[in-house]
């Protein structure tokens, strides 16, 4: 397996705050990493700069041999991203708020009946989205993010909101992502989801990163305890 | 950009507001046509296209700005603006869907509610020139796009709805109501010989001033204006003042969305 994704001494700065110390990250193809750590630990700032959205301070970040600086475009078009909130385009319904994302994506728009139904949103394609709940909010958000079967996926606490049954669905859809090879960077504060589907957990805290843990496994259940402990002890 | 026309023009004639614009232009147009109803014959510069053509600049340039600044402002402030950024979508391609989509939007519903106060008005027996009423059709029309990518501009620099209404509203105090004040006030520290020509350089700083005085002096009325302005009233009133008008609006347009693009560009990647 080839390295997907790689960031060298990255680092952000805003004004005089510093939101990222430099921070370096080889993610493999397939492979799936969990950002862990509390509320301004600098998850979102890291997967910010990993979606192109922000611009890092310092250090360089690849997908492949494509530079977020040197070729900004070609570098988001391989890349599928999923805010932690969304308030826009309420009006529009769930079908035209894909259509849209589609085109801008240049997929097809068998795509989106595809994704409408991965989704489970097939009943409600033509409810505006201020009628749909949190829940279905990140699943359509999830969706937009897969359209046009992105090689790296960044996503922002996407369980949030979710009901049991949707987290149960959400981790398959991840683990079949993995499979095929899509590689994966997502932040989370739910230990039991990192440990079914993260190979790596990064623990993140000031702006740094503090710990990371490697699955292996063989034991789910002492992972996501240990994943737990130190959640409880970092975050 | 296509993409973008379309998801702004659905947008826009989907939301509740987009309808209270046809209300109010039915009834501002209406009540204005139907003062004529006394007068005999309504052409050129008269009392009541003057109070026509002040209403229409004290309302269109500040909706414009308010809907051009608040459709990008809206977008950065809820999150919309960051996902689009993920997408391979250029500024320009942005930024010209946007202005494409509202200018169509505020097209739509001007000419609709204009089309029917001007039903109301022949209705009710009044005679309306047709080129009188192309002239302020074809006035609002470039207020309309002038003032929308100005409003554009200021939703490319600000990151709230706040700082856009904010900003659209002291242009548009200084552009439209405070204008004739201020010019006094700042002529008045030039040399005499100085304030003719600063007059006319002033004049293009403010496209609604342009406007106003290009429609004035194809009205033949050019005379209200004043001496300094002889010269600028008989260049309008030629063939040529189309071209003027034409080269001033290219001008204006290729100056406001550069600079708003150079603005969307370092915002999108800050």
């Amino acid at each position: 397996m080839s390295i997907r994704l790689e960031m060298i001494n990255v680092s952000k700065k805003f004004k005089k705050k510093i939101a990222l110390h430099p921070f370096s990250l080889k993610v493999m193809e397939g492979e799936c990493i969990a950002l862990c750590g509390g509320n301004g630990a600098g998850k979102s700032t890291l997967l910010h700069i990993l979606a192109g959205i922000s611009r890092p301070s310092t250090g360089t970040v690849k997908i492949g041999q494509i530079s977020l600086q040197q070729s900004r475009k070609e570098y988001v078009s391989h890349i599928g991203y999923m805010p932690d909130e969304f308030f826009a385009q309420e009006t529009m319904t769930v079908a035209e708020f894909l259509r849209f994302y589609a085109r801008l994506r240049k997929t097809s728009f068998s795509r989106v009946a595809e994704l409408i139904q991965a989704m489970g949103l097939e009943k409600k394609k033509n409810e505006q989205i201020r009628n749909l709940s949190k829940g279905m909010r990140q699943r359509l958000l999830f969706g937009q993010a897969l359209l046009g079967f992105p090689p790296v996926l960044i996503l922002d606490e996407p369980t949030n909101g979710l009901d049991p049954n949707w987290i149960d669905a959400f981790i398959q859809l991840l683990k079949d992502r993995k499979q095929a090879g899509t590689t994966i960077v997502f932040s989370t504060h739910m230990m039991d989801v990192a440990a079914e589907v993260a190979d790596r957990v990064i623990f993140m805290e000031d702006g740094q990163e503090v710990m990371v843990l490697a699955n292996n496994y063989r034991n789910p259940g002492e992972f996501m305890d240990k994943l737990l402990h130190l959640y409880r002890k970092k975050g | 950009m296509w993409t973008i026309w379309l998801s702004e023009w659905r947008t826009l004639t989907r939301q509740r507001t987009y309808y209270t614009f046809l209300l109010l232009w039915v009834i501002v147009f209406s009540l204005l046509f139907l003062l004529e109803r006394n007068n005999e014959g309504l052409t050129g510069y008269t009392n009541t296209s003057g109070t026509i053509v002040n209403i229409i600049l004290y309302l269109l340039p500040l909706f414009m700005m308010l809907t051009g600044s608040f459709s990008i402002a809206n977008e950065v402030e809820n999150g919309e603006w960051q996902l689009i950024c993920t997408y391979p979508l250029s500024n320009t391609s942005y930024l010209l869907g946007k202005l494409a989509g509202l200018f169509t939007a505020q097209v739509a519903v001007f000419t609709l509610s204009f089309g029917l106060s001007m039903a109301i008005g022949l209705a009710s027996g009044i005679t309306l020139p047709s080129k009188w009423l192309f002239d302020i059709y074809l006035f609002s029309l470039l207020l309309i796009i002038v003032f929308l990518i100005l409003g554009l501009f200021i939703g490319s620099i600000v990151n709230t709805r706040w700082k856009a209404l904010m900003a659209s509203v002291i242009i548009w105090f200084f552009f439209i109501m405070i204008w004739p004040t201020a010019l006094i006030a700042v002529l008045g520290l030039f040399p005499y010989p100085l304030i003719a020509t600063m007059m006319k350089i002033a004049m293009f700083l403010n496209p609604a001033e342009f406007l106003r005085v290009f429609l004035i002096s194809k009205w033949k009325s050019g005379a209200v204006f004043g001496q300094s302005y002889d010269a600028l009233v008989q260049l309008f009133q030629s063939e040529a003042g189309w071209y003027i008008l034409v080269c001033y609006l290219l001008g204006y347009l290729v100056v406001f969305v550069a600079l708003s693009i150079l603005c969307l560009r370092r915002r999108s990647w800050t």
